[in-house]
């Protein structure tokens, strides 16, 4: 285990070594110089000149290179041009947010996959399997933006339920003022006992996190029919059956026990699509995230906030693999980490 | 003394195909019964259907009655892990290949007695001692075991349950010649301390005339010939199964092709479903499907006049 643990350590490391160096030409390649975009549209050529060299912009490509990695590896991520506060500060006041989002959003998309799944498997070629199976393949086909939309217009516009954007009520901030420990408002609403804007927090959670769930969900449930079909035609399977075991524990504890590996694989797959997906969610249903400040960086040619969401992306996604990794490993006991 | 197993006329159909065709056959208690024929005849069918196990799309019709239960009448989980259990062909796939011997054994115990989990540990120990096997299997899982342990453990698992018939489903032919015998050995004392009965689905007639009391051959869904076993296979009256053990290769032969059943198993709706391929047949035997008579289903048993 730790010696697994060192050897994707070193090759995590390696690719996200790549990651900053495919950033970082990103931003020397494209037209848009950084110097123009941290003056503004009426620079002069000298201004452009000096900041160049304020900003090291001068340097060969290798030292700035160089300075880039040691800077971010000592905390010092740049100033966003957008705002010009520390980037590093930015992302840290964002991160809960967008890190509630999609803990919510996946926790649900693997739930209703997973059960989706099981049982269009065990319905197979009924009008339910078909009703799943469309279901599933809408999730996965349906862009993030438009569903946003759509759920606003039935929940919010239609039916009147759900509140529309944002984490909180306009008024919850000042009736329930949260006191922030984590930063996860459900979590901090919980834990002081604030059960008034843990249900504002909640409601306000449902649709965005129903929007990014969708994608995953749909896959999830996809692959769990298919390995399932497979698995309850499994010969173990029968076996449970012969010993007399319950067609529920049969489904449930035998055939979906060796159902979830490959699930997992492809739910830790899916989860590089629902981070950017949260970029659309989050503009969509203006969640004070990582994803809109990504957005507002994007249209802005903010390269230090761009470059700095991206590695932290980059990390999200090598560690979400890793655990991908050593929870396969768990679940079957074949599969070595090696 | 009353049938433990009684089946009569077994019939399994899967869309158009027919492949059991009134199979009737009986067990009883403490009984070893053969069901042999070769690969296709209906045998592993007929076991399945007795534990309600037929695979999807399958339907059965005819009567399966298991120590007073109808199995095709009524609920199958009435009587699988109870009163029957199978033993597999294949110990490396039969075992769920995720979670531990012990873990499988507390997942069967526990849905029949409810017992406590360590319980459970404590009575899957005791049964992996009555299979020679040690205790430390029951934290492994099966692909770190052999064929032949994970068919001890698959016994052991079998006994779990305390049933009163075991089907034995060619659980010996995944294995090499000589632990076949020492399964077959471990089954047959267990089948004296314990005194089940056993269905012992075979196409090794050798392993059947070793442990046998009775036997059923069967050919295309029907059965061809019983009687006990020694009888049966000693001397042959129905010409199938006279071709049978001829076709076994003896060292003590001499040199030369090794016999066969020309031709390949019809399943014609008239007339005996062996006469395309025996040596024997006359015209009444295309015509006319033979009733079964004194244990044998041949219009001249004992060889053609």
């Amino acid at each position: 285990m730790i010696r697994f643990l060192m050897r994707r350590a070193a090759t995590s490391a390696l690719v996200l070594l790549g990651v900053m160096l495919a950033t970082f030409l990103l931003a020397r390649v494209v037209p848009a110089s950084p110097a123009v975009a941290y003056i503004g549209p009426k620079a002069q050529p000298e201004d452009i000149a000096r900041v160049e060299r304020e900003l090291g912009l001068d340097q060969p490509l290798h030292i700035q290179f160089w300075n880039y990695l040691t800077d971010m590896l000592t905390g010092d991520w740049g100033d966003s041009i957008g705002t010009k506060q520390p980037v590093l500060g930015e992302i840290g006041e964002r991160l809960p947010a967008t890190f509630e989002l999609l803990a919510v959003a996946m926790a649900a998309a693997v739930l209703v996959g997973v059960v989706l799944g099981v049982v269009a498997a065990r319905r197979k070629h009924t009008k339910l399997d078909h009703l799943i199976r469309l279901l599933s393949i809408g999730g996965v086909s349906m862009p993030a933006f438009w569903l946003g939309l759509l759920l606003q217009v039935v929940f919010v516009r239609a039916l009147g339920l759900l509140p529309p954007t944002g984490r909180l009520g306009p008024d919850t901030p000042f009736t329930y003022p949260i006191t922030e420990l984590t930063g996860l408002y459900t979590v901090d609403a919980l834990l002081t006992g604030n059960t008034a804007a843990l249900g504002d927090a909640v409601l306000h959670l449902i649709l965005p996190a129903a929007t990014l769930a969708a994608y995953p969900a749909g896959v999830v449930a996809r692959m769990t029919r298919a390995t399932m079909i497979e698995m309850l035609a499994q010969d173990h399977v029968r076996t449970a059956r012969a010993y007399g075991l319950s067609e529920r524990t049969v489904t449930w504890r035998v055939a979906l026990r060796g159902a979830l590996p490959p699930v997992t694989t492809v739910f830790g797959l899916t989860l590089a699509y629902s981070l950017t997906g949260t970029f659309f969610v989050e503009v969509v249903f203006n969640w004070p995230g990582l994803g809109q400040f990504a957005a507002q960086a994007l249209l802005n040619v903010d390269y230090p906030a761009i470059m700095g969401v991206t590695v932290l992306g980059a990390v999200g996604y090598v560690l979400v693999n890793l655990v991908v990794d050593v929870v396969q490993a768990r679940l079957d006991p074949r599969v070595g980490l090696a | 003394m009353s049938d433990l197993l009684s089946v009569e006329d077994l019939e399994v159909s899967i869309g158009a195909v027919r492949p059991v065709r009134g199979v009737s056959l009986r067990v009883a208690p403490g009984e070893i019964v053969g069901v042999v024929g070769e690969t296709g005849c209906g045998k592993t069918l007929t076991g399945l259907a007795v534990l309600g196990l037929l695979p999807p799309g399958a339907r059965a019709s005819g009567r399966v009655v298991l120590g007073g239960d109808d199995v095709l009448g009524g609920d199958p989980r009435a009587v699988r892990g109870r009163k029957v259990t199978m033993v597999f062909q294949n110990p490396g796939t039969a075992f769920d290949p995720v979670t531990t011997i012990g873990g499988q054994f507390a997942r069967v115990l526990r849905a029949h007695t409810g017992c406590s989990r360590r319980a459970a540990r404590a009575r899957a120990a005791e049964l992996l001692t009555a299979v020679e096997l040690p205790e430390r299997v029951l934290d492994n899982y099966p692909h770190q075991l052999s064929g032949g342990m994970l068919q001890r453990c698959m016994i052991a698992l079998a006994l779990s349950c305390e049933p009163s018939l075991v089907i034995a489903d060619e659980a010996t032919t995944a294995l090499d010649v000589t632990v076949a015998r020492q399964i077959l050995r471990l089954l047959l004392r267990l089948q004296r301390e314990h005194g089940f009965g056993v269905m012992f689905v075979t196409h090794n007639l050798a392993e059947a005339r070793d442990i046998c009391d009775r036997v059923y051959v069967l050919y295309a869904g029907r059965v061809a010939e019983e009687g006990m076993a020694h009888a049966v296979l000693d001397r042959p009256r129905h010409p199938y199964t006279r071709a049978l053990l001829a076709a076994l290769p003896r060292l003590d032969a001499p040199r030369g092709r090794l016999a066969s059943i020309p031709g390949s198993v019809s399943h014609a709706e008239v007339g005996c479903s062996f006469a395309e391929r025996c040596p024997d047949a006359k015209d009444v035997c295309r015509a006319e499907t033979p009733p079964a008579h004194d244990g044998v289903a041949c219009h001249f048993p004992g060889g053609a006049p």
